[in-house]
Formats: structure tokens, C-alpha cells, sequence
């Protein structure tokens, strides 16, 4: 399968990263953050000072209590930062030098039910995470399709094709056991260009996309293979490292608590690929890294990622990439912003799939919670709005109206009139 | 605006058509003052003799423009646009050559007020201030725009003299010539050739869509051929004719593409491009007071767009209904 979508130029942010090797980084601090949790109602098992192994709960769901997130590290809680009405922002665990982790048992015979428990106990389920929403999937639940996602177009991301060779056995590994998850259909999206070695399997079929960014997001991918109806039905999707951390669990049974990132941007000295702890601190990775001056760190990439401080921030469960700029350079807000939002055509180019650009972002805008669903609100979340609010003149930040407007659809229970 | 680099070019052509007239009156004295000789004309002749119509009228137009944004913008407490200096070239180049003072400035006050400042300024009106001025100043002054000895005006018609004597005699033009702008007109929109430049670098900069000129041009060939089967005086007029000649092309690469004024998606400017470029055959062939009629038929078109975006929305609502029915 293959389909062409419009290329579009990224703007010079720095060279792309070597990814000719892998450079392991470590860090001293894991963080835990709870916007990268969705959907969960957060109760803390491991108060500030407890020791914790690595793969030990440390948080799980007040309501589905077997929906478990294990702490990466080795060490002891510093500190959990608490929001507003208990939700949780950030929970900081300081690594020591033991490596106590808890192996888990892995079922001889893989069927649903074990492969979900497997997946729970060892803290791996809020891999997962569904559309509408974004949510981690309730425990229950049945998606339409499992996709996974091993294709990146963010501007100065990794190659998935080059780490899954790295990692290939573990990646089979975990493919099997996801195969024995769902019954749903399962893809595997990849890039046309790159090259992933699987065993063929009746169960998994393999989606090539071909295009420049925005053609690796997930949400494109949905729209694609299989439109969610939204009456109910959820699409599920996981990424490619995390295929791997459920293989690492396959075979050496516990998961595997290091992501591999890029390292890039215009204020990075060296860009390549680096080896680091899940939630590691930003100010550990960085550290000798970065060229002299001002700069900007963006957990993730320019266009999605988060803006994080270069001292306290960590990254994110989902980021594979940490991006650095110069302040003084790109990004730099000198020009004000226009004031009305004006239809230039740029916006329909780079909207997703099947979205009319302009009237849904006037809809964001105006907070007009009915027309943004019937326009298909809910087939997004943040990052497939985050080009249109980076190119457009405004300014105006769509992915967090789009975040406001989501969470009242859920919290009302609110649906598309029949029209 | 970098369209101005597409402005400049045009207006370059533009001095070709004031040089041979018969000279008199304040540009005439300052013709003679940077010494370009009108009778025996070189570049640089014509150079003085065209920017010595162009400019003070875009001049007036601007000061214009921003007198009034100055006073919305105090008002409103918001930083001037720079967008009006584009509002007061477009409304220039629609301008004839030698139009006077008080029309120059009533139609862009008329315009900046009413069909900007109201509504919130930039990106905010539902029309092209520069379109509202430039029809503001033919309704209302429709003898001072050929008053001018610059154009050889044929009784009877208003407008730009091509579709006049294609009326009076049937007679076809010089393709070629009308291509580089070598003929009479409103002082932007003559050469074809500039217009196609500032449309190519406009599409370079990802200014405007491409689909309201297509549409347009679509629109424009289909009903033409229409009435030449008909037959019979203009009905006759070929398709390129319609193109080549009046403020088609600078109107559908200009003023058309406005983003705030024109429809805000794709299959909406598709829509909006062929019904005006449909109306403007129409108006063309059987209103010969009207002989150009690009400016009304886009005011008309521009009232349209809320309605053809209603239109695609709900077309758009209904495909999402329609699959989640057959998917859930």
C-alpha cells in the first residue's frame, strides 16, 4: 500500500542527525510526567522516599487499579508534584547505583487474556493509546486496529528502519506478543523508503506511506486504514520503541527502560543518536553537548514538541527526539502576529486528511464545541493540528484548543447530532 | 507585500500608453522639468511620463489609506496594518491613468472606512477595500475617469476602449501586443505578461490559491464557448479575447484571490473561481454599458463565499455522517 502525500520543506533547524551509532548517555534522575497518561486518574503507590526497583508500580488508576506505570529506574521517589484536583504533573525518581529490577513471568502459551495482564503487570499498557482522545485504552477494551507506528517525519527525528535493525529480535519479539493481544487488525506503518525486516505473519500487514512530514503521523495513518466511527469504536496505536520494550520483556523479562532519541538542532554541537534512560533529566542529556548562547530545547521536535527548561525538564514517554536551538534564531518571535485568522491556502495544504482547515480552526477559536465534531474534531489530537498552528500568521496555538475542546466532549459525553 | 515587485513591472508597461497624447497641464510641466521629450520618446521618456500618472495618484491613495488606519488603529488600540499600502496599489493599478484628486481620495476613504475599518481591518471584511473603492469612484464619478486625453474615450461606452471598438466594429486585436500591455486600459491590468509574473512569484510565496484564477479561467472559456455557438456581435468574441482584454487577468490573479474576501476552502474556491469567471462573460455580453464588469461581478462573487463555505461544511458534515454509519 503506498500513497503520496504533499511534501513539505522543514525550515533549517540544523543538520540531521549521525545515525551511523548509538551513544549511551545516563542519567540520575527519571521523571514520570502525567500529561504523557491521558485518560488516568492517578493514585500514588510510592510515596516521596520509598526505594523502588526498576519495573516496581509506582502509580496506577484509581479506578482500573490493574493499569499499572512502573517506575524505569532504580532508586528512591524525590518527589511527586501535585496539579489541580489531584492530578498528578510530575513524578521525579532519583536513580542509585544498585540495579534492582523485577523480572516478570512470561506465559508459556500467549493468549489475550495473559498477553493484557502480562502487558499491565509490567506497567507496559499506557503504551498503548487510542483515538478519540489519546487516551491509555481502558483495560476492557477491544480497538477496531492496533497500529504501529515505525515511520517519523518530524524534522530531525531518527530513523525507526535503523534502530529496529538494532533492536530486531526484540522487536519480533514484541510483535508476536501483540500479535496475541487483539484480535483486530494490526499495521504496520512504515516509511516506503526505509527497510524493516519482520516474518510475515497473516496477522500483521504492512502499510507503506511515502511523503515528507506530515505523512508520518499516526493520525494520517487511521484515516487511511481504518476511519474511526467514533459510536464507540476505538483505534489503538503504540510506537515502534515500545514494540521493543514489550519484546525486551519477551525474552529477558522485564521491560526494556532506555528509549533512543536524537540529539539535533542548530545549537547542538554534535547531532547524532544517543542511548538514554526513560524519562531521563533534559539537563543530563544536554549536558556538554550544546554550542555556547541562548537556547531553546524542545522535548520532541520543533513542530510538536514541548518546550521544556533546560535545568528541571525531562523527556517525554512518547519523544524520540530532543531538539536545541538558538534562541536568537528560528523560533524567535520578532514579528507580531496578525489578527484574524486569514484562509491562505498553505492552512488547507497542510491540514489533515479529510478536514476542512479554516472553518474547524474557526471553530477552535470561538470555542464552538458543536461545529468543531461535525467538522471531525475528534479524529485529532495535538500533533496533527501543530503544523497548522506553527505556519499559520496567528499564532494561535490549535493544539491547545483542540486539547480544551476535547476534554469538554469527554467530560460531557457530547456526540455528533444526526444531521 | 512583495507583490509590489509584479506592480512595478506593470506599471512599467503602463508608460507606453500615456506617451503619444497630446500634452498639456501640471504633468506636462513636469515632463518638461526631468526633460523627457513626449514627441520623440526613449526609455526614459516614457520612465517620467508613466510615473508621473502612476505615482501621484498611488501617493494620494496612500496617504488615504492610512490616514484612516491611523484613526481606526488609535481607536482600537491596535499597531497599524501594512497591509493598506497593498490595499492603495491595488486600488492604483484599477485606477485609470490620470484620475483626478477628489475621486482618488473619496473612493479610498469610502473604501478604508466602510469596507475595512467597520469590520475590524485586515482579514476581517467580507470585501476588498480596494474593490469597494475602485467601484465607489465608477459610480460615482464616471465622467472624471475618461475625462483624461490619455484615453480616446468612443461615445456611448464606459470602460476600457478595447471592448468599446469590439462593439462598434467587430474588429480583433493584436494578441501579441495586448500580451505585453501595449493598449489602453486601467493602469495595473494591461499587460498580460506582468500579471502572469507577479501570479507566478504570488504562488512561489504561497500567498494565494491557485484554484480561484483556474476557476475562474474555466468558467470564463466554458461560457464563452457557450456564446459563440449562440453567435452574433460580442457573442462572437473568442475566448482569449475575454482574457486578453479588460481586468480579467489582474483581476483574477489580484483581487479574486484575496483570502479574506474569497471562499476558505478548496472545493469553495473552485466554486467561487467558475461562477465569477461565468457571471463575467454574462455581464460582458449582454450589458454594454458594463463593457469590462470585473469589478461588480467580484463584489458580487465576494458576497457569495459565506455561502459556498456553508455549502462545502455542510457537504463536508455529511460525508463524516455518512461513513460513520456505514462503519459503525
Amino acid at each position: 500500500m503506498q500513497l503520496r502525500l504533499q511534501n513539505w520543506s522543514d525550515a533549517d533547524v540544523g543538520s540531521n542527525p549521525d545515525m551511523s551509532k548509538v551513544d549511551t548517555k545516563t542519567s540520575t534522575r527519571a521523571t514520570l510526567l502525567g500529561s504523557d497518561y491521558r485518560g488516568l486518574k492517578f493514585q500514588i503507590l510510592a510515596d516521596e522516599g520509598t526505594r523502588v526497583s526498576a519495573g516496581q508500580p509506582v502509580i496506577c488508576d484509581r479506578r482500573f487499579p490493574q493499569v499499572l506505570i512502573a517506575s524505569p529506574v532504580s532508586g528512591v521517589v524525590a518527589k511527586v508534584q501535585r496539579g489541580n484536583r489531584r492530578s498528578l504533573v510530575a513524578l521525579q525518581i532519583d536513580a542509585d547505583d544498585e540495579q534492582r529490577s523485577i523480572d516478570f513471568d512470561i506465559p508459556q502459551q500467549l493468549n489475550p487474556q495473559n498477553a493484557r495482564q502480562l502487558m499491565q503487570q509490567a506497567g507496559l499498557w499506557p503504551a498503548l493509546r487510542s483515538r478519540p482522545f489519546g487516551n491509555v485504552p481502558e483495560t476492557d477494551a477491544e480497538p477496531k486496529a492496533l497500529l504501529i507506528s515505525a515511520m517519523d517525519t518530524q524534522p530531525l527525528a531518527p530513523d525507526p528502519a535503523r534502530i529496529i535493525a538494532e533492536y530486531s529480535d526484540l522487536f519480533a519479539a514484541g510483535l508476536t506478543l501483540l500479535c496475541s493481544l487483539v484480535e483486530a487488525p494490526i499495521y504496520l506503518c512504515k516509511s516506503a523508503q526505509s527497510k524493516i525486516d519482520i516474518d510475515k505473519s497473516p496477522r500483521l500487514q504492512v502499510a507503506e506511506f511515502d511523503g515528507a512530514h506530515p505523512a508520518g503521523l499516526v493520525g494520517r495513518h487511521i484515516h487511511t486504514l481504518c476511519p474511526v466511527a467514533f459510536d464507540g469504536k476505538q483505534v489503538w496505536h503504540i510506537g515502534y520503541q515500545d514494540v521493543i520494550s514489550l519484546g525486551h520483556l519477551m525474552t529477558n523479562r522485564s521491560p526494556w527502560q532506555q528509549r533512543v532519541v536524537s540529539l539535533a538542532g542548530s545549537a547542538v554541537k554534535n547531532p547524532r543518536l544517543v542511548r538514554v534512560p526513560l524519562g531521563a533529566s533534559i539537563a543530563d542529556i544536554t549536558s556538554s553537548e550544546l554550542k555556547e548562547g541562548q537556547t531553546q530545547i524542545y522535548s520532541g521536535s520543533m513542530i510538536s514538541g514541548v518546550r521544556v527548561d533546560h535545568r528541571f525538564g525531562s523527556l517525554g514517554r512518547f519523544h524520540h527526539q530532543l531538539t536545541a536551538v538558538s534562541a536568537d534564531g528560528f523560533g524567535a518571535e520578532s514579528n507580531t502576529p496578525a489578527a484574524a485568522l486569514i484562509a491562505i491556502p498553505e492552512l488547507d495544504k497542510l491540514a489533515p486528511p479529510g478536514i476542512l482547515a479554516v472553518p474547524l480552526l474557526r471553530a477552535l477559536l470561538v470555542g464552538d464545541v458543536e461545529r468543531a465534531l461535525e467538522l471531525g474534531a475528534l479524529e485529532l489530537v495535538e500533533e496533527d493540528l501543530a503544523l497548522l498552528s506553527y505556519s499559520c500568521p496567528t499564532r494561535n496555538d490549535y493544539a491547545a484548543l483542540l486539547r480544551k475542546m476535547l476534554e469538554q466532549i469527554e467530560r460531557e459525553g457530547l456526540s455528533i447530532r444526526k444531521s | 507585500m512583495p507583490v509590489l515587485v509584479a506592480a512595478v513591472i506593470n506599471t512599467g508597461y503602463q508608460y507606453l500608453s500615456a506617451f503619444d497624447k497630446s500634452l498639456e497641464g501640471w504633468r506636462e510641466g513636469f515632463i518638461e522639468f526631468f526633460g523627457a521629450d513626449p514627441l520623440n520618446a526613449g526609455v526614459y521618456d516614457i520612465l517620467v511620463a508613466g510615473l508621473i500618472h502612476v505615482l501621484p495618484v498611488f501617493a494620494m491613495a496612500a496617504v488615504t489609506a492610512g490616514f484612516c488606519e491611523r484613526i481606526f488603529s488609535a481607536y482600537r488600540q491596535r499597531p497599524i496594518d501594512p497591509g493598506i499600502i497593498y490595499t492603495a496599489l491595488l486600488f492604483t493599478l484599477l485606477m485609470p491613468p490620470g484620475t483626478g484628486v477628489i475621486p482618488v481620495v473619496f473612493g479610498m476613504t469610502f473604501a478604508m472606512v466602510f469596507a475595512h475599518g467597520v469590520f475590524g481591518g485586515e482579514g476581517k471584511s467580507f470585501l476588498n477595500p480596494a474593490l469597494v473603492a475602485v467601484a465607489v469612484v465608477q459610480i460615482t464619478f464616471p465622467a472624471a475617469l475618461t475625462d483624461h486625453s490619455v484615453w480616446t474615450s468612443l461615445n456611448g461606452y464606459a470602460g476600457t476602449r478595447d471592448f468599446a471598438v469590439f462593439h462598434e466594429q467587430g474588429v480583433d486585436l493584436d494578441i501579441w501586443q495586448t500580451f505585453l500591455g501595449n493598449r489602453q486600459g486601467l493602469m495595473g491590468t494591461t499587460s498580460i505578461l506582468a500579471i502572469l509574473l507577479g501570479f507566478a512569484f504570488m504562488l512561489y510565496a504561497r500567498i494565494i490559491s491557485w484554484r480561484v484564477p483556474a476557476g475562474m479561467l474555466a468558467g470564463l472559456v466554458v461560457m464563452t464557448l457557450i456564446c459563440n455557438m449562440i453567435g452574433g456581435g460580442i457573442l462572437d468574441m473568442p475566448w482569449y479575447s475575454h482574457v486578453m482584454l479588460g481586468s480579467f487577468a489582474f483581476a483574477a490573479v489580484f483581487i479574486a484571490t484575496d483570502p479574506s474576501s474569497s471562499s476558505a476552502t478548496n472545493p469553495g474556491r473552485w466554486a467561487q473561481g467558475i461562477l465569477a469567471g461565468v457571471l463575467l462573460v454574462f455581464m460582458r455580453v449582454v450589458n454594454p454599458s458594463h463593457p469590462d464588469s470585473v469589478v461588480p461581478v467580484l463584489l458580487l462573487v465576494s458576497m457569495t463565499a459565506p455561502l459556498i463555505d456553508h455549502i462545502v461544511i455542510w457537504f463536508n458534515i455529511r460525508r463524516r455522517y455518512i461513513r460513520r454509519r456505514h462503519h459503525g
